[in-house]
């Protein structure tokens, strides 16, 4: 207010010619700045010699035998602190549908990955074992370090997270038998007519995948055998869908445990031709608890015999990834821990 | 000085006092006309400078309406099936005003502002389509449902400068207007110069006239002559002081009020882009990481904003202030569980269905902050207009006034120079 007062006092005794200088702007907009993002990249991964990478890395540690009773848990095992603690806390996907995911509906997360920790958690606390766990809803990138960093220190007992076993993820973690044998296929448009990536390649069609995946490197890497397919890059698997959902795209590729998710919330979409990868998925557990390792073995063991697995299988990908129920993958054991 | 006469040679008394009733009528005459449009100029700059404000305070309630749209939508998302048919109507209440909005808008609109809000319109079509879809897909329980709404939410606002979007849009025919503004408010302050260069040059010539009058014909004073430089100078002063005052209005009505709404309607846009971005964290599961950032983001503009100004209303800025605190903490909250696995307790905080720490509940917190910044973004920009529009109409008067006294000047100055001429006949 002095200001003005100054100016109409200039004005009125001096008089000047021209107007008090126009200093009054109103200034543009502010633009907001974000702190620069902190997060620590991961120390250095170790990765596995040709000799090692060699080697089948779905092997696993021989399961125990004969699988404990609840009440019959060794002390002093890994099995035995779960079990004392009263929780079992796992780290699973929210997003997956018919793996992980949250059934907005019931509030609750379900899915094969789900089906297969609930089983462990009964041989674990007995017949009410599955409202035992504590779901913990983890990205991709956050599933080894929730192993690494264990229950006791905010981490998880035991991943289902359609991980694949591989050897550099055996040098930080442990995995389970083969629980799941996923692979690359691709989703069409139901009555597209495309049966396989191959008619896809030959009508010259557009076949989106995620930036950055192993399934957009697979299409890259064989470039010369597609070299007909227009490949459309998008952030995420669902983007693909949208990008179908919109005309943009005539297929999305990816593992067939997700493109079966991306089938269920569209029906006019369907899985197609034969995997042209292997993607073996298993539990992880921390890679000191040979033991835990072990008493899952067993318990996986024991459902691909009694019909549980088959169960599973039927109940979230009949009718989506085959018609019929199929046989569960083998277990190959014969690893040392 | 042929046109003055042949009876008179130019260097004869007679001759000179022709020549200086003529100077001075011509001054007169000047001074009525310049003055009075240098007048009309500044009022018209003022009209400019209060119709430029008011366009873009309703560029910013649009913008602000769109992002609290959005805002709904994205939290709506997060209740699946069970949204609020409350906040249903408002989402939908938000985004019928805005339609209308852009359409009152483009009627006083540039061509470049117009193509700019063409793609606002187009855009915000866009919006509902995908809104509508992820809405749709969310309440069958499909998570391709998140990613509808994250394109939604792309379409309102986004990072990247290759894809258009509508919040970018509004901002661009927002900024013109701050230009316009500028310009308008640098328009008045120059155009009052012509009444003074006019009016000081007259009194010059009328004293100087008034001397030599009174060293040729002995007399101490020519009434007439002596009256116009007087009502002259009494002109100058006061109207003088009247610009200077309608000026300085209208530099306190541009720094103070309106820089205060711009400052709230721009606080209370990034806090609701900022809500979005926060329920978008939840719906991406642990994919949020640049939503996170975007949040940071909309949260540093809130802060830059409620820091500035508002000086006429610092207790509302204060009281905002301390609501945001209480929102930020209540956010921190719902990042922490989120990132330990506890995802539905941070829907819930989020959804003001369970308190933060220390009873805040994000919902209220952000609500309260919200009235009050709108407060103070409504009361301000009023203040602004009403003050503009007092004063360009304190000028009208005084432009009549100019323009009358030039001409009983020129009359005055006419008469008291005739009156010596006279004594020549």
């Amino acid at each position: 207010m002095s200001r003005r007062r100054d100016c109409i006092a200039l004005m009125t005794a001096a008089a000047l010619v021209a107007g008090c200088s126009g200093s009054v702007r109103l200034s543009g907009a502010v633009e907001g700045e974000a702190p620069p993002d902190t997060t620590i990249a991961t120390a250095q991964v170790p990765v596995c010699t040709d000799a090692e990478a060699a080697q089948d890395a779905t092997r696993s540690y021989e399961p125990q035998e004969p699988l404990p009773s609840p009440d019959e848990i060794p002390a002093g095992s890994t099995m035995a602190d779960i079990v004392t603690r009263g929780k079992l806390i796992v780290g699973v996907s929210g997003d997956t549908l018919l793996f992980g995911a949250r059934n907005p509906l019931k509030n609750e997360i379900e899915g094969f990955d789900i089906d297969m920790l609930k089983e462990v958690a009964k041989a674990l606390f007995g017949p009410d074992g599955d409202s035992k766990i504590t779901y913990k809803v983890i990205t991709y990138a956050d599933r080894l370090p929730n192993l690494e960093a264990g229950p006791l220190s905010g981490g998880v007992d035991i991943v289902a997270h359609t991980m694949t076993i591989n050897c550099n993820r055996w040098k930080r973690i442990a995995f389970s038998t083969t629980y799941f044998d996923a692979g690359q296929r691709v989703l069409v448009k139901k009555d597209s007519g495309f049966e396989s990536i191959d008619d896809l390649n030959a009508a010259e069609a557009t076949v989106c995948a995620p930036e950055g995946s192993t399934n957009i490197e697979f299409l890259r890497s064989n470039a010369e055998k597609y070299k007909k397919l227009i490949v459309l890059a998008k952030p995420d698997i669902t983007d693909c869908l949208v990008a179908m959902q919109q005309g943009q795209a005539d297929a999305a590729t990816g593992d067939d445990t997700v493109l079966a998710g991306l089938q269920a919330q569209d029906p006019n979409t369907k899985v197609v031709g034969d995997k042209f990868t292997s993607e073996p998925y298993g539990l992880g557990m921390a890679k000191d608890s040979a033991d835990f390792v072990r008493f899952v073995n067993s318990v996986i063991a024991e459902m691909r015999t009694d019909g549980r697995w088959k169960d599973i299988y039927s109940k979230w990908l009949v009718g989506v990834l085959s018609n019929d129920v199929i046989d569960p993958p083998p277990a190959v054991y014969g690893r040392e821990p | 000085m042929q046109l003055l006469g042949r009876r008179f040679s130019t260097t004869s008394t007679p001759a000179r006092l022709a020549v200086l009733r003529a100077v001075l009528v011509v001054l007169a005459v000047i001074l009525a006309i310049v003055g009075a449009v240098g007048i009309n100029q500044r009022t018209n700059a003022i009209k400019d400078v209060r119709t430029a404000s008011r366009q873009l305070l309703a560029l910013q309630d649009i913008q602000v309406r769109i992002v609290h749209a959005d805002a709904i939508a994205s939290s709506s998302y997060l209740r699946s099936g069970q949204e609020d048919p409350a906040q249903r109507t408002a989402y939908l209440d938000e985004i019928a005003t805005a339609g209308d909005g852009l359409v009152a808008v483009s009627g006083a609109a540039t061509a470049a502002d117009l193509g700019q809000l063409s793609e606002a319109s187009r855009l915000l079509g866009s919006y509902v389509g995908l809104v509508e879809q992820a809405r749709a897909n969310n309440r069958q329980g499909f998570p391709v449902g998140a990613t509808y709404q994250r394109q939604a939410n792309g379409i309102v606002s986004n990072t990247d400068p290759d894809t258009p979007d509508i919040v970018s849009s509004l901002r661009a025919v927002e900024a013109s207007q701050r230009d316009q503004i500028n310009e308008s408010l640098a328009n008045a302050h120059r155009a009052g110069m012509w009444l003074h260069l006019s009016g000081w040059l007259l009194l010059l010539a009328l004293v100087l006239g008034s001397l030599w009058l009174s060293r040729t014909f002995r007399r101490v004073i020519n009434i007439p002559i002596a009256v116009a430089a007087i009502a002259l100078l009494l002109l100058l002063v006061i109207g003088g002081a009247t610009q200077a005052r309608a000026v300085s209005d209208t530099d306190d009505a541009v720094g103070t009020q309106l820089a205060g709404a711009d400052s709230a309607a721009q606080a209370r846009a990034a806090a609701f882009e900022a809500r979005s971005q926060e329920a978008l964290t939840l719906i991406n599961r642990g994919n949020g990481a640049a939503n996170e950032t975007n949040w940071l983001r909309g949260d540093d503009i809130v802060t830059k904003e409620l820091e500035s100004g508002h000086g006429s209303f610092r207790d509302l800025a204060d009281s905002a202030t301390a609501d945001y605190a209480d929102y930020r903490k209540a956010h921190q909250e719902i990042r922490r569980l989120d990132d330990a696995g506890d995802w539905d307790t941070a829907v819930a905080v989020s959804l003001g269905a369970q308190d933060a720490p220390d009873a805040i509940n994000s919902v209220e917190a952000f609500d309260t902050f919200d009235l009050t910044v709108g407060q103070i973004a409504t009361q301000e920009g009023d203040n602004a207009s009403s003050r503009l529009a007092e004063a360009s109409s304190g000028l009208s008067s005084l432009r009549n006034v100019v323009f009358l006294a030039g001409l009983a000047i020129a009359v005055l100055a006419a008469l008291g120079v005739g009156r010596r001429l006279k004594e020549y006949r």
